[in-house]
């Protein structure tokens, strides 16, 4: 494709999804979680860069508003790192839908880094940083939360 | 339009058409994009909305190709795709690619009756490997794909620019064709002279038109008896000095003429098969004339 015909399409892009996720404020505010206009567009913007690193084109419904519509009402995350939030967990999803070869549907990658996210990892991104593809499997059948009551067992079986 | 042998493909030439302005190019890219979303769309039934770059330019590139079939087919310039409404063009264009699938099944079954393979084993998995294409094939999302296993090397091979089910019908055209020639011929000569032409014909990568064109052609240049497939050395030279005593363009139109005339005589009398020898003939030219006994080679003589 044409420079000019990417850079209109990159900019039509950017625009839809400030779109959307400007109107997804208004289901985040119930939790006290808010986007500033420059902020939508920061992370609409950090979106198409994230996009280009993992080498991937989004062609269907945008990620941004699923993925905030999801964790919005985490109760891991505040007001002040909100934004940090979401763009880590970005990138996150791509990396994981890279690594799964496509595997997981984007619903299905979604739910499996929002349970580990509220439950196992207790927010920490840094843990959702270190899961494997098994373990999306294990954290959708239900499996890592029983590993982890296991090993849980296992620490106080002295 | 690449040089073809497909029947169907060269009653169509693309038609011409004044060059495009930047608005209009990046028009169309808008038009593809569009309709690349709704093909992924249907891919993935809504599963993912992102896509590897890759996979995304592999679509892109199965829609360019079954939109550049359906144009071509009917003659139509590269603006209809401006013009027309796209996603019902496209649809057109794939139901007209499942027809070529179709007819590209009945020409691989008349391939699998009809063509001799002499025992030559890359012809035989070959004509197994072209099997797997029709059950291997994406016309829906990667049109543009080979998935066949084809190790049999022709005479002329075909252009890089010939893919998907084009390349299917180009190949078994062509193989068509080499195997009418080689029929032609009484079998027990047409063995005789690929052992002298390579021993091991069987196992090698080896074509087994091209020794019966060679022979054909030397033929036909000292005046006919191609059937007997076989040429003397004192044919050979004979053949040597008469192209030497013309410039190389008027020993290649002899070549051309020779193998034309052979085919008149030899009663194959599609213009394709005789296109086809004649190009085999002119590609002689260059090593009958690097040494005075490059004969030897090109008439397999021993």
């Amino acid at each position: 494709m044409t420079d000019s015909f990417s850079l209109s399409l990159y900019q039509a892009q950017l625009m839809a999804a400030a779109q959307q996720l400007s109107r997804l404020n208004e289901v985040s505010e119930r939790y006290g979680l808010t986007l500033t206009d420059a902020e939508i567009h920061t992370l609409a913007k950090a979106h198409l860069e994230t996009l280009q690193t993992a080498g991937r084109l989004e062609l269907g419904e945008s990620l941004l508003p699923r993925l905030t519509y999801a964790f919005c009402d985490s109760p891991y995350i505040n007001r002040s790192e909100y934004l940090d939030t979401l763009l880590a967990l970005q990138e996150l999803f791509y990396t994981l839908k890279n690594e799964c070869n496509d595997a997981l549907t984007d619903e299905e990658l979604i739910e499996a880094l929002r349970k580990v996210f509220n439950h196992r990892a207790h927010g920490s991104l840094s843990y959702l940083e270190n899961l494997t593809v098994s373990d999306l499997y294990r954290a959708l059948n239900g499996s890592l939360d029983d590993r982890e009551d296991e090993e849980a067992f296992d620490d106080t079986d002295f | 339009m690449t040089q073809t042998f497909d029947p169907t493909l060269t009653l169509y030439e693309p038609a011409a058409e004044p060059l495009w302005t930047e608005e209009e190019s990046a028009e169309l890219e808008l038009r593809l994009y569009r309709l690349l979303q709704s093909q992924f769309c249907s891919q993935t039934q809504g599963d993912s909305a992102s896509v590897r770059m890759e996979e995304a330019a592999e679509l892109m590139e199965s829609i360019r190709y079954t939109l550049d079939l359906y144009l071509r087919l009917h003659g139509w310039p590269r603006r209809a795709l401006l013009t027309q409404n796209l996603p019902v063009l496209f649809r057109a264009a794939q139901e007209l690619l499942l027809t070529q699938v179709e007819e590209t099944r009945q020409l691989y079954q008349r391939a699998r009756l009809m063509v001799k393979p002499f025992g030559n084993q890359s012809l035989m998995d070959t004509l197994n490997g072209i099997g797997r294409f029709f059950s291997g094939y994406n016309a829906r999302f990667r049109a543009q794909q080979i998935p066949a296993d084809i190790d049999y090397q022709l005479c002329h091979p075909i252009p890089d620019a010939i893919q998907g089910v084009q390349y299917i019908r180009e190949y078994l055209s062509r193989l068509l064709i080499e195997n009418q020639l080689v029929t032609r011929m009484n079998p027990e000569r047409v063995r005789a002279l690929l052992s002298r032409a390579c021993p091991d014909y069987r196992d090698l990568l080896v074509n087994l038109y091209e020794p019966v064109a060679a022979c054909t052609v030397g033929l036909s240049l000292l005046g006919g008896g191609e059937t007997l497939l076989e040429l003397l050395p004192e044919q050979g030279i004979q053949i040597t000095h008469m192209l030497s005593l013309i410039t190389p363009e008027e020993a290649k139109a002899t070549l051309r003429a020779a193998a034309e005339a052979a085919c008149g005589r030899l009663e194959l009398n599609q213009p394709m098969a005789s296109r086809y020898l004649a190009d085999a003939a002119e590609a002689l030219y260059p090593r009958l004339s690097s040494s005075e006994t490059g004969f030897y080679g090109v008439f397999s003589i021993r």
